[in-house]
């Protein structure tokens, strides 16, 4: 298992840190870029926006969230502990296609929420534990 | 870090009330997102040499069940975990034992998270 760690290593090209390759800028080497699975969308109220507003519209949005959850659209669902907002984990293969999903829901037609796009897929250094499959 | 997410002013002692998500939708966290990423002038190189110590930790978290889920971002720009923890501060232990952190070479983003409270309706 070592060896195939230290094999690894030694194959991989020295760090290219031309900004054209996404990931070598910031660190991450690029063959640890996975296929997209689903999109992490963090939602908070936009600055100034009170609970009298949001609440206006909870109910609107508790039924087109759930129908979102019974078409499959949604995978997890959180409200923060911090209390400021909530989390979904979309089925999605692009942020756009998550964001295109989010704006149909009441609250982000209404302008009242931010939100925060992240995409992720498997996580790829696990491939290591494969010993035969490098790459 | 530019996906840091807006502050929010803290003279307000009341949890959610300045941010206008409603006290009673403050749930009992049950997990904890950790959004990882390189710190800035971090070099691949510098990940890589840690790489094979990070992932034999990491699978040992996994499997003394600290960690719920685990993705790769479809951006390049790092990992995402689900923690199993009921406070950020526990989350923060947890990720600390890991060897990048330790070498302070990565970001740490933390939310805590629970139930979806909305649905109590």
């Amino acid at each position: 298992m070592k060896f195939m760690m230290l094999l690894l290593m030694a194959v991989l090209p020295a760090t290219s840190v031309s900004q054209s390759k996404p990931g070598a800028a910031s660190g991450v080497p690029s063959i640890a870029i996975p296929k997209t699975t689903a999109v992490l969308v963090i939602e908070t109220p936009r600055q100034g926006v009170t609970p009298d507003q949001i609440m206006a519209v909870i109910p609107e949005e508790i039924r087109a969230t759930v129908r979102l959850y019974l078409d499959g659209k949604i995978r997890e669902w959180y409200s923060r502990g911090d209390g400021k907002g909530v989390v979904f984990l979309v089925e999605a293969t692009t942020e756009e296609e998550a964001r295109t999903i989010m704006e149909t829901l009441p609250l982000a037609k209404q302008r009242l929420m931010d939100h925060q796009y992240v995409a992720v897929g498997p996580l790829m250094p696990l491939r290591a534990l494969n010993p035969g499959a490098l790459f | 870090m530019s996906q840091q997410l807006p502050a929010t002013p803290d003279a307000q002692s009341q949890s959610g009330a300045v941010s206008g998500v409603p006290g009673i939708a403050i749930p009992k966290t049950t997990a904890v997102l950790v959004i990882e990423t390189p710190r800035q002038g971090v070099t691949a190189q510098q990940i890589m040499a840690v790489i094979p110590e990070e992932i034999r930790a990491t699978v040992k978290l996994y499997l003394d069940g600290k960690i719920r889920e685990w993705y790769s971002r479809g951006d390049g720009r790092g990992v995402v975990f689900l923690v199993e923890a009921k406070s950020e501060d526990e989350a923060r232990a947890v990720m600390e034992t890991l060897p990048l952190a330790k070498q302070h070479l990565m970001d740490h983003q933390y939310i805590p998270v629970g139930p979806l409270m909305p649905l109590r309706h």
